[in-house]
């Protein structure tokens, strides 16, 4: 029995022993298929696979929120007669905190983690690339300017916590110290990037785009004046001159294989890839087009187009008398060409599916497809769009011959009659309000579907002017509400006050 | 009689002896001519006396039972002079009497008779000094539903664990021992097979089972440390007996049909519904072209897509020994067609267990398995759910007999369930090899060495057919999963009877596990053709979305345990267990795991003596802590990954953030059990009580979503389990011919949780539920529904929430409200949903918050809960000479379910779905209708949202499950074979419930947190089997 005992009392120590030792090793176990935050940001590679993953968080950010930001509380749409609780919010001015789509901002701030992280890390590496830091700055400073427009005052996060504690906690920040701070990163990258043009990527070019349109909204004419000065004088960029051209700026449909998403005007887009990206990679056709809409484009709208650029020939001659068509369709029975009046641009943005109000925006897809397969990118900036803003910026700077000029730019591009050259007055350019007014139609019929009149309305003071009669809408709704689950899980948030 | 049922096996003959007794003595056939008198002391081999023994005189019916003190005096009659000392747990003896008038006994405990013995972690122990709570099912009746696997078999047969059937063809059972007691997705218990820890017993063939043991209460299964908090399920194997190799065969056939449809839309009720949803009354149902073919084809879906299933199971076993050597060879065949087309399951195992005794000291031996699972299964949203949605007047076949092609993302339930692949196979292998040492009669040391292998691949193809019309690509993937791990233990096993009664063991050892897990997945956008479904006829591969992990995880422990026992009266045992593992953060990295437990077995108390009836009373009582360590690899740490890609690079990103203090769950369990038998053992009563507590619970936690990420994984709570589990067993009527023997099992569960990080709880992913502080997980979460507002007068309220009556004169015309029989005068408020202000035919939903604005943020409340108050089973088995009969009932009741397919189509968020019959028909249409439902017209934004507690039925049933009808053949018909039985089996005959479904019974399918929620899956099947038996 005491052998045995004195046995087993040796072997168990012996076995403790080995426990104590080779167990604690047995246990460390680093990952494989993944790498911790001390091995990675070693070299500029590492900083370019950083900077990428920021922009795929902006894919995810943008891919309905990017409309239903920029255009859906605006005078562009109705409710279908299948509407959609949360279109239907938006348009009717209902929204509540209820809605996901539309207010859940994880995907932007996953989108602002990254970058903070990129911030942080990337001069940290050795002779690190500047172009790179200079994109994760402005990735930031979009991103809390889309915050700023839409919340007004939001958490502020600008370091890399790669952990999860008290501090992961906190309240809004003042709108100012949003907007501070967008501008500083705006300085920042504007001081760093130099790569001049990339039609995917933060570049000069697309800088100086981004900051005018800042600007604009901040209604700070000189700087955007400025800005746009600097981005034409570059001279990287024209105004397409035809139908085909103008169409295939915006087009991702598979009935018209290897066309579109290209084209002179484009400064800097959110590129979309199917294989890369996934089901649903974009939101533009499942919200354009998809077999039963949730909206229909509003007859207002409609209306106003077909005033200034009729359809039929007759009212076309009568304001616009010995103009020709541009375009035309050929007659099945005669075989003869038939001349098509109007604004061609209307034929490529609107298209009639079902009932007569069933219309669509046809600009990215024509025909039906899965909305799984959609990887239809997103135009952020755009020539004409910059041209039009200028137009803006030169009639708030008393230059509004300029400002004419600017827009005959555009319609002459468009095949369109000059400004004032029809049997009926367009605009009185003298007077700064009613061509402001003007240049916002302009504006709103060129960059339908682009996600631009609801921020256009919002900068120029005028969307309770124009949306009060149509919706209620009121200066205390401009702000957007704060989706309720982030006010659950941050107990510190505020709700904006009419919400 | 003897002699006919002897051949059976040693464990009936005993019993017929004891039968014979008890018949016999108990109806008190015993007055014969005395010839002489023996008494006597039965004692058990270390001196311990035995009350309660049988002593019989052979060959006749005279017989007594000896008392507290083992004493028993008998007065011999004519005949044999040879007495049988049988008692339950020993091996029966003869004694010749032979003119001696004492004769004293010492049984050798029966270890061959499994009955009696419970299977613990490194050991057994008998079953009647069990000091936890475990239930026990042997092979017998785990085969009497002819089961595919051997957890549904357990369905209503222990108290206290629920057993869950997904009812696809090769869709495993869920096991949930004594409530959900952790947040994540691990709520299976651990599996031992034969001392091998592995994952899932899928691959087990219940014919290979011997028995399973569930360790239910904590200090049973402390044992196994981190890995027991949801317990532990042991299972033995089969092992030959010493004797000439037998052979035994059975064949199974089974047939199986579809239990019940789900109600679905017709025509005229979509055609209405087209209607009633532009906001027009017109609810004719009827269409200007009424006589196409789109309006007048009704095809039944679910007629088109059910067929009879059959199923085959084939079973050839060898077994045999010799004095030092013992095998089992078992290989089983299994074919099953589901009752849907499109899906089957086909598994082939074979187990071969070899055991040796080298000499006195060493044995060893080994287990190796090899087997073979394929199911070819069904994508159930494709088929089931887009079969209770589908418009009606959607065709499946065109003119031409092809499928009607999917559009718009509506697919053809049909040429889904008929063409695409979904196939899951595995390839499994194992050994278990040991050597032990018995070093001493009371030490031994063993090693054990165990490795497992699956090979799984995971194929999926949607050939043309079943992809969209106009521009859906034949796609697919196939997904490997190589997993493959190691365990080696090593233990020391002490076990000594001292004289005076005390009995001691102890056990010390440690373990090294090692897991690995590679995943392979090739998914392709398009393939070329249907020709070929494998990867070199891919058109374009799916880059994101191609491409392998690897995983790895480990875990290393030290155990002991020791018990005490002093003649079996009083208990005593305590284990502990140490564990550490990969998968926790720095600070917690290791983990302790402590059981103590105590029993006292009352009925052999000096005291307890006048208490014949009673041959047991024994009160338990034990604690523990126990560990789950059930979570992904390598959570703790913060961690980057690839896939994030962005015009052509594949970027890097932070995936999740680290946390250095991630730990244990550990779950504290009292268990107090009391257990009782009467007159003999004929019927037995086990009651046990629990609280658990769940602490330091695991969960992927919300956290605010500024900080970039939705949720971070912590120890966030804690949960606690309270519950009773009650089993009574008994064999009312035991005769030479006929025997009646019933169980009866009810066990109540109450969940609540303590504590959460955020005191106002959270909402589970895909919503519908809410976990709160106070209250039971499973909780459904959603907006009250009151009803539908009559008239647009009829939403009014006055300033305290409280309805009012509007009146209407006989035209309809609105004259005045009244509440509580009085003209109402004053302040009327009205109900709205986000700005718009509810009417006539809108739902109305209780306005919790008093603000009279219906909103998801302050207005939704509990409105179920899905997991059940009780559960439990019923089973009686009959045997009449060569006849058996035996039937299973199970139930459950208080459980609800959430329809999430009726919410689905009937909240149409797709404009496409047809909602379901009765809300169309029963549709608000007209001021004043009375209506079950609201209005359907589309523009009414808030009938078309929110989980809503018009759609959370009744869950409850009570379940025919099993009925057996068995014939053995007599032995003197077919000389050649030792027995051939035949059975008839009905599985799932009846089910009693008011819930509409497919099935009432519901799977977690991995996700504790949202019991009872039905999106339609695999529905119930009834099925009869003919089972054949043979044994050579």
């Amino acid at each position: 029995m005491k052998k045995v005992k004195h046995l087993l009392t040796a072997v168990s120590a012996c076995m403790l022993l080995v426990v104590i030792t080779s167990c604690e090793d047995i246990l460390d176990q680093s990952p494989i298929s993944e790498v911790s935050d001390e091995i990675f940001w070693n070299t500029n590679q590492d900083a370019e696979l950083g900077v990428a993953s920021i922009y795929d968080a902006m894919q995810r950010t943008y891919r309905v929120k990017h409309f239903y930001w920029g255009e859906f509380r605006s005078d562009n749409y109705v409710e279908s007669d299948q509407p959609s609780g949360e279109t239907q919010a938006m348009i009717t001015n209902s929204l509540t905190s209820d809605y996901e789509d539309a207010l859940r901002w994880n995907e932007l701030y996953t989108m602002i983690f990254r970058a903070n992280i990129a911030i942080e890390k990337i001069p940290q590496i050795p002779q690190f690339n500047e172009n790179l830091l200079g994109e994760a700055y402005a990735l930031r400073a979009y991103a809390y300017f889309d915050a700023y427009r839409v919340w007004g005052g939001v958490p502020l996060f600008k370091e890399a916590a790669l952990t999860f504690d008290d501090s992961s906690f906190r309240p809004r920040s003042t709108a100012q110290e949003v907007l501070d701070l967008v501008l500083s990163d705006l300085a920042q990258a504007d001081e760093l990037i130099t790569t001049s043009t990339s039609p995917y990527r933060f570049s000069k070019a697309s800088m100086l785009a981004f900051k005018s349109k800042i600007f604009m909204f901040l209604q700070r004419y000189q700087d955007a004046n400025d800005a746009l000065d600097q981005l034409i004088a570059l001279n990287s960029y024209s105004l397409t001159k035809d139908r085909v051209s103008w169409r295939n700026l915006f087009l991702n449909d598979i009935a018209f294989p290897d066309q579109g998403q290209e084209g002179p005007e484009l400064i800097m887009s959110l590129k979309y890839d199917f294989e890369e990206d996934g089901n649903r990679a974009s939101g533009i056709y499942s919200i354009f087009f998809q077999g039963v809409p949730s909206v229909w484009i509003s007859p207002l709208v409609q209306n106003k187009w077909l005033k200034r650029f009729p359809i039929t020939e007759e009212e076309w001659m009568l304001k616009y008398p010995g103009v020709p068509a541009h375009i035309f369709t050929t007659d099945p029975a005669t075989g003869n060409e038939i001349p098509i009046y109007g604004d061609w641009r209307y034929y490529e943005t609107v298209t009639e599916v079902g009932s007569p109000q069933d219309i669509r925006v046809s600009k990215y897809a024509k025909t039906n497809y899965s909305p799984a397969e959609d990887d239809t990118n997103i135009v952020l900036f755009r020539y004409a769009d910059m041209l039009l803003l200028k137009a803006e910026a030169e009639n708030q700077l008393d230059h509004p011959e300029i400002a004419l000029e600017l827009l005959n730019q555009v319609r002459v591009s468009r095949e369109l009659p000059l400004v004032n050259s029809g049997t009926t007055l367009d605009v009185d350019i003298n007077n700064k309000v009613a061509l402001e007014n003007f240049i916002l139609d302009e504006r709103q019929l060129e960059l339908f579907a682009e996600g631009t009149r609801w921020w256009d309305l919002v900068r120029t003071g005028k969307a309770v002017e124009v949306l009060g009669p149509i919706n209620g809408q009121t200066e205390g709704t401009i702000d957007w509400p704060i989706y309720f689950r982030h006010l659950i899980d941050n107990p510190l948030l505020e709700q904006n006050e009419p919400y | 009689m003897g002699k006919k049922i002897r051949k059976h096996s040693g464990t009936l003959r005993n019993a017929c002896f004891f039968t014979m007794f008890m018949f016999l003595g108990i109806l008190g056939f015993s007055t014969q001519a005395q010839v002489g008198t023996v008494s006597g002391t039965v004692s058990s081999i270390d001196g311990v006396p035995i009350p309660g023994v049988n002593v019989l005189q052979k060959g006749t019916t005279n017989g007594v039972t000896t008392d507290f003190d083992g004493n028993y005096t008998i007065n011999l009659t004519v005949g044999s002079q040879i007495l049988v000392f049988s008692y339950v747990g020993f091996k029966s003896e003869e004694i010749a009497v032979a003119n001696k008038t004492l004769v004293n006994v010492s049984l050798n405990e029966d270890k061959e008779q499994l009955d009696e013995v419970v299977v613990i972690g490194y050991g057994s122990v008998n079953k009647r000094d069990v000091l936890g709570s475990i239930a026990s099912v042997k092979s017998e009746e785990l085969n009497e539903s002819a089961p595919v696997d051997a957890l549904g078999a357990l369905q209503g047969r222990m108290a206290g664990v629920q057993i869950l059937t997904n009812n696809g063809p090769g869709n495993s059972s869920e096991i949930v021992i004594r409530g959900i007691s952790t947040l994540s997705g691990g709520i299976g218990p651990l599996y031992v097979v034969d001392g091998q820890q592995v994952d899932d017993i899928d691959n087990l063939n219940p014919n290979d089972i011997e028995s399973i043991d569930v360790l239910k209460d904590g200090a049973s299964a402390a044992i196994y440390g981190s890995k027991s908090a949801n317990g532990v399920v042991i299972i033995t194997t089969k092992i030959g007996k010493e004797g000439k190799p037998k052979i035994e065969t059975s064949i199974q056939t089974s047939y199986s049909f579809l239990s019940n449809k789900v109600p679905v839309s017709n025509t005229i009720q979509w055609n209405k519904f087209l209607s009633l949803r532009t906001g027009s009354t017109d609810n004719s149902g009827t269409v200007q072209d009424s006589l196409g073919i789109r309006s007048q084809l009704v095809v039944d879906i679910q007629d088109l897509i059910q067929q009879m299933g059959l199923k085959t199971q084939v079973n050839v076993g060898v077994s045999g020994g010799s004095e030092t050597s013992r095998f089992y060879w078992n290989t089983g065949f299994l074919n099953e067609e589901g009752i849907i087309i499109g899906s089957g399951f086909k598994r082939i195992n074979t187990t071969l267990k070899l055991d040796f005794d080298i000499s006195k000291v060493i044995s060893a031996g080994t287990r190796l398995t090899g087997s073979y699972q394929g199911q070819e299964g069904l994508f159930e949203g494709a088929v089931f759910r887009e079969l209770s949605y589908r418009q009606p007047d959607v065709l499946i076949y065109d003119f031409d007999g092809s499928f009607i092609r999917e559009r718009f993302a509506r697919a053809n339930p049909v040429a889904r369930a008929l063409l695409s692949t979904n196939d899951n196979r595995q390839f499994r292998g194992s050994s278990f090899n040991y050597i032990n040492f018995q070093l001493t009669p009371s030490l031994s040391f063993k090693t054990t060495l165990g490795v497992n292998y699956n090979n799984q691949k995971l194929n999926q193809f949607r050939p043309s057919q079943t992809v969209d019309a106009v521009n859906g690509r034949i796609n697919g993937q196939e997904i490997t999963r190589l997993s493959y791990d190691m365990q080696n233990e090593n233990y020391f096993s002490y076990d000594h009877k001292f004289n005076g009664g005390h009995s001691v063991t102890g056990l010390l050892g440690l373990s090294i596990q090692k897991w690995e897990q590679e995943n392979t997945t090739l998914r392709a956008l398009g393939f070329n053709n249907d020709y070929i479904q494998t990867f070199n006829n891919v058109s374009e591969f799916d880059v994101s979305r191609t491409g392998s992990e690897w995983f790895r995880h480990s875990l290393s422990s030290v155990y002991a345990r020791a018990t005490y026992d002093y003649q079996r009266k009083y208990l005593l045992g305590a284990t502990f267990r140490r564990d550490g593992s990969s998968r926790f953060g720095s600070n917690k990295l290791w983990g302790n795991f402590p059981s103590v437990s105590a029993g006292w077995r009352i009925s052999n108390e000096n005291f307890m003596k006048s208490f014949d009836f009673l041959s047991e009373f024994k009160l338990r009582a034990s604690y523990a802590i126990t560990g789950n360590e059930r979570i992904g690899n390598y959570l703790n740490q913060a961690l980057y990954g690839p896939g994030y890609f962005y015009d052509g690079i594949n970027g890097f990103a932070p995936f999740q953030l680290g946390n250095a203090d991630l730990g244990w769950e550990e779950t504290a369990q009292q268990n107090y059990g009391i257990d009782l038998a009467f007159f003999n053992r004929r019927l037995m009563l086990t009651v046990d009580g629990y609280i658990k507590t769940t602490t330091e619970l695991l969960y992927d936690r919300p956290i605010p979503e500024e900080t970039g990420f939705s949720t971070i994984i912590g120890n966030i709570g804690s949960v606690e389990n309270k519950g009773i589990d009650i089993e009574v067993r008994g064999t009312p009527i035991k005769t030479e011919d006929f025997s009646w023997s019933s169980s009866f099992n009810i066990s109540f569960n109450k969940n609540k949780v303590l504590e959460l990080a955020d005191d106002d709880g959270f909402e589970p992913t895909n919503g519908g539920y809410l976990v709160e502080v106070g209250e039971s997980l499973g909780n459904m979460y959603g907006f009250k529904n009151l009803g539908v507002f009559r008239y647009d007068q009829s939403n009014a309220y006055n300033d305290a929430g409280v309805r009012l009556t509007p009146n209407f004169d006989a035209n309809n015309t609105f004259v005045n409200y009244t509440l509580n029989g009085q003209e109402y005068t004053g302040n009327i408020n009205q109900l709205k949903f986000g700005n718009r202000l509810l009417g006539g035919g809108d739902a109305i939903w209780e306005d919790q918050n008093g603000d009279f604005v219906i909103d998801q943020e302050a207005d939704r409340t509990i409105i179920g809960n899905g997991l059940p108050d009780f559960i439990g089973g019923w089973r009686n088995s009959f045997e009449y000479k060569n006849f058996s009969l035996s039937f299973l009932i199970n139930f459950s009741f208080g459980n609800d379910i959430y329809r999430g397919y009726d919410h689905t189509r009937d909240k149409a968020a797709n404009a496409v779905f047809a909602p379901g019959p009765d809300r169309i028909d029963g549709a608000w249409v007209n001021q004043g209708d009375i209506a079950e439902y609201p209005s359907l017209e589309s523009s009414r934004f808030q009938n078309r949202t929110g989980f809503d507690s018009k759609y959370v039925s009744q869950g409850d049933f009570i379940k025919l499950q099993n009925v057996r009808l068995g014939y053995t053949i007599p032995n003197e018909t077919f000389t050649f074979m030792d027995s051939f039985s035949l059975d008839l089996i009905v599985n799932n005959l009846l089910t009693f419930t008011n819930y509409e479904g497919y099935n009432p019974e519901l799977g977690y399918q991995g996700d504790a947190l949202r019991p009872g929620w039905d999106d339609l899956r695999y529905p119930n099947k009834t099925e009869i089997i003919l089972s054949l038996k043979a044994q050579f």
